[in-house]
Parts: C-alpha cells; structure tokens; sequence
C-alpha cells in the first residue's frame, strides 16, 4: 500500500483527524497530506522515508529492549550487535533499587602519609569523605552532584570493577583506582603541616540498615570493611 | 468449483474486510504524513528537559570544574582512556584548556535557555544535544538515573519539531501575515552559517577530533538545514511540502521513540522490583530512607519510616504503578490517572531523597502521555498569569506597545 494510493481514498476529510479545533495557525499551515497530484519522486521519497523509519524504529526499540532485558537466548546470539548499537550514547540503566535497594551506607574514608623536609614521614589519622559530602547534603533542597554522585559512584565504580579479592578487573579497573585516588587526593590536599603528601590509603567501612521490625528478613547487622594497600601519589593527581 | 459456488452464498464475515483495511491503512498514512502529531507533548519534552538541564547547569555552576572541567578528579587523561575504548561523543576532550571548558559550559546554559523558549528550535536543539552529550560523557560515571533520561531525551528531541508549539518561532511565524519560507530569516542563515563555519574550522585545524560516524551526522544536520534554505529560496512548495512530510514522519517516528523509552523505563525498573525480596515483603522503602545520601532532611524520612503501613503501600505502589505503566496507555482514563500518582510520587522523591533535577527529568518524561486539553489547559493558564504579569508592570510604566504582546499565545 502506497501513501499517494491512501490519500485518493479518504480524500481530505483526514488532514484535520484528531486535531482539536482552534490549533495555533503554525501547525494549520502545514500542507496537505500527499495525494495523487503528487509527483512521482515525491512519491518515491516519502515511501522510502516511510520504510526507513519504520525498520529504524523498529530496530532501536528491539535493541534497546534486549539492552535492558535481563541477560537471555536472544540477547546472548546477538549479545555484539546490542552492545555495539547501544554503547556509548544510548546505555542505560533503569533498575533502580532494583533488585533491592542498597541495605547499607558506604562510608570512604581516606588517611595520608605525608613527607616532610626533614627526611621524616608521618600517617595521618582517617578522613571521612563520604561525611564531607553527607554536610553538604543535610538540609539542602538541591545537593550537588559534586557531594551526592561524584565519589559514591567512583566507589561503586570501583567494587564493580574488582573481584573479591580486591584484584583490578581489566582497564576498567584500573581507571577507577586512579579515580578514587584522586578523588582522595583532591580532598586531602598536596600538603599537610607543611609536608608533601606521597601516600594515600583508602578504607570503606559497610554499616548495613537494619531492616524494619516487622520485616521477616533480618538481614545482617555486622559492620564490614575494606581496606585498600597504600597508594604512592605524584603531583599530576593533585588539582 | 462446486466449494467456490457454496461460499459465494454464504455471506463471509470478512466481507468488505480489504476495503476498510485499505481506508485504514489510508487514515493511518495520512495522519502520519499530514502533520507532526502531538505538538504540545513534543513542546512540552523541549521545555521540560532543557529547563532542567538549564537550572542543574546553574545549580552546579560554583562545582562546574570539580565536575566536568579543569579541577574534575575524572581527569582529562582517564577520560581519554575511557572515551578511547567507548568512542562516547565529547567536545570536551578536544581539549584541556580552561577556556574552551568555560566557553562550553557556558554556551551549553544559553543553548539550554534559547531551546526552552524555542528560539530556532532546530539549530538550539542541536546545540543542545551537543552540549549535553559533551558534558556528560565528560564524566560518565558522574550521572544518575536522571542524567541518562536527559542524555537520551536530547538525542531524540533533535528529530522532533518540537518548535510548533508555546516557542519563539510559532510566535514569529504567528505574527508575520506570510509566513516565509520556514527559517529562511536572516538569524537562521547566520546560525548556519556560523555552525559550519565553525565546525569547518575546527576540523581543518584539527581541533576537533571526531570519529567519522559524527562527522556524518553534524554534516548530515547542517545540509538538512541547507535543503530547506534551497527549496524557501527556490519558491518551490512543492520540494518545501515533500520536505514537510518527510519532517513529519521523522517527528512522528521520535515521539514514538520517545513514548516508548519512558514505557521501557518503567517496565525494566518495576519488573526488576519484582524479584526482589524487599519489594516483595514491602520493606524496599525503608532502606533509601536511611541512605544518608539519600536523606537530606532525617527528619521527614523518619517519620515516614515510622509508619509500617505507609512503608508497604508505597512500596507496592511503586512496583504496581511501574509494572502497570504501558499497560495503562490502553486505556485513556487509567492511564491518567497513573500519570497524576507517578508525577506525585517524583515531585515526592525531588524532597525526601535529595534529587530535584533527576525528579525534574522524569515528570517531564511523565508529561509526555498527558492529554493535549490537559497541556492546552496548563498553558493557557500560564499564559494568563503571565499576562496579569506584564500587565501590572506596564501599568507601573506607562503605556507601552501592547497589542503587540497580545496576539503571543504560549
């Protein structure tokens, strides 16, 4: 079926279907639908249009569905082509506090060993980073992305990125080691007393919520950690 | 032959079947073709998105080079290491300099502003594409839920004409008795040809480093707009109306993409609900509320903590809502009444967890699927209020070119 043989038969009693009356005049002064006085090239563009947005469509949609769509046959055949397609501009995520949401808070701290001019090098005590960015937060109507994103998700980037025993899975892994020493870096800052920091260590302590009283689950209530091995820094991860 | 004798008696019951498929068919195309459907719902994504991108540029204005500029712990080098392996679009790393940053930031905030209100809504919003995919694939890891909704928005919203409507342009195709050539004013043909000029210039220089799928796809954009100056120049309404439906089609093909987008968000984000344990025995809400990240304001997320039986309602209503979403675009009445619960339950979360701009993002998304009275409806009464406005201010100076401001409709 052609679009010049459809318009014949509803003539022009469609051009107006389903518009409310009393349209502003931009959207009355488009022209009428294409009908047979068109001539043939238009024709041909306008059925080729047609063809190409609807497999375009089509495809994005299928795509982007076995994106999203836990992994499965079909997803697995074609697992290259999706992910080809998908990556970098069309990824997302949308499970959110899904499966469960996160039960418990990360809290990221980081101490430094810092250098001094006399040849001798001192530790520092732990900064809570992650309580730097919770002061930013409390009572305010729009925290910034710079508190609430920025090192809660290079942290998660990082536990993504590293197996159990705290090894770097590939080059992912290794950008977000850089990214999370650097975040420390930031905040601790090239000097401490009047030393240079050469050092950092980086130690997460998991504080899980205890579910609600009525809840069957109980859940864990012990507190873990993870520290990382000492981190040398140069100057090019200071800002 | 005897068989064909006897159903040639009986009256089949899909008789007439291919004539009413044909004019369906008709009807179908027609409408397809005629007009780029759902004006307000595409006016309504163009102003939805770009407001919330604008004032989350500004919000984050003091923090803009700890997050996508000079000082960004996600420094220039692991970006490059990351975009190298991803191919991700960015202008951002073409370079490091402190003032092409600014000049970005800044440029993206004016091209936010300028596609909100629709001032030639086709070169804004490939501005604005550019300027979000440069900011955010900067810093992927920096985004959130909401980042990746205005990310896709922005990609899609290129291909609407989403300027018909409550923009600058209707206004100025409103207000000149003939219409001209569409965007064949002297702005227009500024606008493009600073784009290409710059583009140009930028490429032979070899500042820009584009992979050659880009280099195609910004051409590709600007030729398109070349099309159109040719065929205003040439006064030929016949390549200008071949050029209309094809620009129809196209923006009836993105809102499509765009419906269907929210529809999958939803479904992938409640049928993932369902198979947790906590979404399943109604406590899944009481774990965000103590996510001190997630709970600015301890004590209002207490206080709903407090109430068990709250706490398993909104939870279930959550996954009901979400699960039901698409299902509910089958019927108009459900399905607005699922959008006024969603769009409630988003402006919630902008308070209780912190997150406005991601919030902001997902009830434009929402407003999508709200009904064109509804929308008309708003927009009148915004027009209104606007005009009482301008009203009291002119009474306060005097009189000025009113009937000039009386013919704007938004």
């Amino acid at each position: 079926m052609e679009p010049h043989e459809a318009s014949d038969a509803t003539g022009s009693d469609g051009a107006g279907d389903g518009q409310a009356p009393g349209k502003p005049a931009a959207v009355r002064a488009l022209p009428p639908a294409p009908n047979g006085s068109w001539p043939l090239p238009s024709r041909i563009v306008i059925v080729a249009t047609i063809g190409v947005l609807t497999i375009g469509v089509t495809l994005h949609l299928l795509l982007v569905f076995l994106f999203v769509a836990p992994l499965n046959a079909i997803s697995k055949e074609y697992n290259g082509l999706i992910k080809g397609y998908v990556y970098p501009e069309f990824d997302q995520n949308w499970q959110l506090f899904a499966p469960n949401p996160l039960q418990s808070n990360i809290d990221v701290h980081a101490r430094a060993e810092v250098a001094f001019p006399d040849g001798s090098r001192r530790t520092t005590g732990w900064l809570s980073l992650t309580e730097q960015d919770l002061r930013e937060i409390r009572h305010n109507p729009v925290p910034s992305h710079a508190h609430q994103n920025l090192l809660r998700q290079a942290w998660d980037f990082y536990s993504r990125t590293h197996d159990v025993k705290g090894r770097a899975i590939g080059a992912r892994g290794e950008l977000s080691e850089d990214f999370v020493r650097r975040i420390a870096a930031h905040r601790l800052g090239p000097r401490i007393d009047g030393g240079q920091v050469v050092k950092v260590q980086i130690y997460a302590l998991y504080t899980p919520i205890i579910p609600p009283k009525w809840s069957s689950d109980r859940g864990s209530t012990e507190k873990t950690s993870q520290v990382l091995p000492w981190w040398p820094v140069s100057k090019k991860e200071f800002p | 032959m005897s068989v064909e004798k006897e159903t040639a008696r009986t009256s089949s019951p899909f008789t007439g079947m291919g004539t009413k498929l044909d004019v369906a068919i008709a009807k179908g195309l027609n409408k397809i073709t005629s007009a780029a459907l759902a004006p307000y719902q595409a006016a309504v994504v163009r102003i939805g998105f770009s407001l919330t991108f604008g004032l989350y540029l500004l919000r984050e204005w003091p923090y803009r080079l700890d997050l996508y500029g000079t000082t960004n712990p996600w420094g220039f080098d692991l970006a490059q290491r990351l975009t190298g392996s991803n191919h991700a679009f960015t202008v951002l790393l073409w370079s490091n300099h402190r003032l092409w940053f600014e000049l970005v930031y800044h440029g993206v905030i004016v091209a936010s502003l300028l596609l909100l209100l629709g001032w030639h809504t086709r070169t804004m919003s490939i501005l604005f594409m550019v300027g979000v995919l440069s900011l955010m694939n900067r810093s992927i890891l920096l985004g959130d839920g909401g980042d990746t909704l205005i990310h896709l928005m922005a990609s899609y919203l290129l291909l609407t004409r989403c300027g018909q409507v409550w923009s600058l342009d209707a206004r100025r195709r409103e207000r000149t008795a003939t219409p001209r050539p569409d965007g064949c004013d002297r702005v227009s043909v500024a606008l493009w040809i600073l784009a290409g000029a710059g583009l140009a210039l930028a490429q032979a220089t070899g500042f820009a480093k584009l992979p050659w799928g880009w280099v195609a796809i910004l051409w590709g954009l600007w030729s398109v707009q070349a099309l159109w100056f040719w065929a205003g120049r040439r006064r030929s309404p016949e390549v200008r109306a071949l050029l209309d439906v094809v620009a129809n089609l196209v923006h009836n093909a993105a809102m499509l993409v765009i419906a269907a987008q929210v529809c999958l968000l939803y479904a992938t984000a409640g049928w993932y609900k369902i198979q947790g344990a906590r979404w399943q025995d109604g406590s899944a809400l009481h774990f965000p509320l103590h996510l001190h990240y997630f709970s600015p304001w301890a004590g209002l997320s207490q206080a709903l903590d407090s109430r068990s039986i709250m706490v398993t309602l909104i939870t279930y209503g959550t996954v009901i809502a979400q699960v039901a979403f698409p299902f509910t675009l089958l019927n108009r009445r459900v399905k607005n009444v699922l959008l006024a619960i969603l769009i409630t339950e988003h402006a919630t979360i902008a308070v209780i967890c912190g997150l406005p701009f991601f919030s902001l993002a997902m009830i434009a998304s929402d407003m999508v699927f709200l009904p064109t009275n509804a929308l008309r409806w708003g927009g009148s009464r915004m027009a209104a209020a606007r005009d009482r406005i301008t009203a009291r201010l002119r009474r306060g100076k005097g009189p000025g070119s009113r009937d000039e401001d009386r013919r704007v409709t938004i």
